[in-house]
This record gives C-alpha cells, structure tokens and sequence, in this order.
C-alpha cells in the first residue's frame, strides 16, 4: 500500500512560541500565588481578581465532570468559598491551579458518586440530552445542520460520560486545562505514570467511540 | 520501538502529538514513521479526531448571578457562628458524617455489654475439697456415735439385725 502523502494538519508551536508559552504562565502561576497571599491578609480585591482568572475554568471542569448545569454553577461556588474559607493557612507550596482543582475534582467526584446511588441511568440519559439541547447555537441556519449538532454533542457527552470518574477528570484537564502529566497527578493524588495510564486507557475508549468522526 | 501503535510510550508521544504539545525534533520522526507505518497513521488519524470532537463540546456560560451568589455565600459564612462549621457538611473538620458513625459505635458498645454473660461464681475448689473433707468426717463421727448409742439402747435388735 503506497503511504499516503501526509500533511500536517496539527501545526507544532515553534521553540519561540513555546519558551513565551512557558514564561507566561509561569508569571501567571507566579501571580496567583501572590494574589493568594494577599488575600489571606484580607485583602478582598486579590480574591476577586483571583476569582476572575479562575472562574470559568473552575465551572467548565466541573460542568464537564458533572453534566449539570445549575449544580456545576453550586460546585463551582463551594471550591471558591473553600478557597477562601482557607486563606488564613494558604502556603504556597504547590500551585495555585493545583489546588484549586484538587477543590474541584473531589468535590465532583463526591458528587458524581453520590448521585450514581440515587438515580437511575435513564435519568442520567435524559439529563445529557436535556443539557445538549439547552447548549445548542440557536443561529444553525438550518434545522438539519441544528440536529446534526446535536447529536453530536450529544455523542461527545456520552463517550466522556461513559468514562470512569478518574479516567473523565484526567481527560478533562489534558484536554480542556491542558494540564501537564505531573499537574495532573499532583491534582489526583497519583503518580505520573498513574496518569499516563489513566489517559491511555480513557482516549483508548473515546477513540472507539468518537473516531468515526473524523 | 518507536511505533505508537505497538508501544505504549509511542502511543503517549501520538497523544502529545494530537494535542500540539510535542517538541518539533519528536513530531518531525513520528510523522516520517507514520508515512511509512499505516497503523499507527490510522491510530493518529482517529486521535485527531478524538481531539476535534472533544473541542466541539464549547464551554458553559456562567449566569450572570454567579458572583453575587459567591458573595453571598462569603458572606453568610462571615456572618455564621463558629460551631456551625462543625455541622456543614462539606466544612472539612465536619462533625455531620462522624454522627452516624459515633451513633453506630455507642450501639455497639452497648451490644456488647448486654451479650456479655454475667460473671458466674465458681465455687473455689480448694475451700470446697476441705470442706467436703470436714463434712465427711463429722458425719463418720455422727455415725459412729449412732452405732454406739444403737449399741447400748437396743442391744437384741442389734445381734439379730433383721427385722
């Protein structure tokens, strides 16, 4: 069979592009430790800037892990109100991003396991496909496009949902935080090659769920 | 091996790879081996789409309340008496999930004082082999004395012993 003649579609970022990467996040990293410590002498304007950093990525995950949208909102509201329950005793000795998806994780996980015991898996099914719904673009120019997606989405969502808690926190912040091995594992409490075996196992699922997408 | 569809630490390099985060010496060697190796262009091929679907699912928009509910929140912990804490149950030195188990350890405590059998006691062997011994020889005296007496008052009923 003659090697097809392959084009990089995925476009690898130059050394350059990665050490400003690098740097910037560690200022970044370097800057939320710092808005951290400020917070724990009280001061509220350090947590509100804290809050608008970290916002969004806090409810994604979340929302993601959960698929739930007024109960992501919930969680999402108890990792801030942890974090500042605990600004008194914050040291930084880990990152700050760390942290507050360890708060994260834990706190979906609980819940993830608290409702498996209470409902049933067609509730859960129906609960996926509401939250599709209520996420598709209303601006589809056609009706066919608009079911296309959907049931796409709603495809996406299962396969993730399909996944094991730990395996779906694990792709979630490679994927969406895009978060390094060690970041991941210091948030999961596991070793690096905990991880590693973490997403093999779960993108070895999603790709036999999803790849006929391509 | 450098072939990520037959080793696990290639396969790690392909998800790298598919998520742009491979430095350009690695990619450059995994593209040229996926020129020539179909599988594991087949598996980067459905990795890739794997990574595309996944960054279709757009993120969720925060209601607008979202802050003012966090505030509030702040608020009312600043506004809560201390012990109330204690009760929360996400607080993380909650006493809430140690109730049950404290309830559940007292039952046990108290089924085990009820099952355990009363203390029975024994009479002490030694004091019961003098005793017996006491016994026994004031009865041979007692006896003794029987004979005797029988001896002196019926002295025909005791030669013929029959009745």
């Amino acid at each position: 069979m003659e090697p097809t003649d392959l084009t990089v579609e995925t476009a690898q970022p130059s050394l350059s592009q990665r050490v400003n990467r690098g740097m910037a996040t560690a200022a970044a990293l370097g800057r939320d430790a710092e808005l951290m410590l400020r917070v724990r002498e009280g001061d509220s304007t350090s947590f509100a800037l804290l809050l608008e950093r970290h916002r969004s990525p806090v409810i994604n995950f979340v929302y993601r892990m959960v698929q739930n949208q007024p109960v992501s909102e919930e969680l999402a509201q108890e990792v801030f109100l942890r974090v500042y329950r605990s600004r008194a005793t914050y040291e930084p000795t880990a990152k700050f991003t760390t942290w507050l998806f360890r708060i994260a994780t834990h706190l979906a996980l609980n819940w993830m396991r608290d409702r498996k015991n209470e409902k049933g898996q067609e509730s859960l099914d129906k609960e996926l496909l509401d939250g599709t719904l209520r996420q598709i673009d209303d601006k589809q120019p056609n009706v066919e496009q608009k079911l296309v997606r959907e049931a796409k989405l709603l495809e996406i969502r299962q396969a993730i949902h399909s996944l094991p808690a730990k395996q779906r926190a694990a792709v979630l912040m490679h994927k969406y935080q895009e978060m390094e091995y060690s970041q991941i594992a210091n948030v999961l409490g596991c070793s690096e090659s905990a991880v590693k075996s973490l997403l093999f196992r779960a993108y070895e699922t999603l790709r036999a769920r999803l790849a006929h997408m391509a | 091996m450098f072939c990520p569809s037959r080793d696990k630490e290639s396969t790690e390099m392909l998800l790298e790879y598919c998520a742009g985060s491979l430095d350009a010496e690695t990619a450059a060697r995994l593209q040229a081996h996926m020129l020539e190796c179909s599988a594991c262009r087949e598996l980067m091929e459905s990795q890739q789409a794997v990574w595309d679907a996944l960054g279709e699912w757009d993120a969720a928009e925060v209601s607008p309340d979202f802050d003012r509910k966090l505030f509030a929140g702040i608020e009312q912990y600043e506004r809560s008496p201390w012990w109330r804490y204690l009760l929360h149950p996400l607080t993380p030195f909650s006493l809430k999930p140690a109730l049950p188990l404290l309830a559940a350890c007292l039952v046990l405590i108290a089924a085990l004082m009820i099952r355990t059998p009363a203390v029975i006691d024994t009479p002490p062997q030694m004091r019961g082999d003098k005793v017996d011994i006491e016994q026994v020889e004031r009865t041979l005296d007692d006896l003794d004395m029987l004979t005797q007496f029988s001896a002196v008052v019926l002295p025909k009923t005791s030669s013929t012993g029959s009745m």
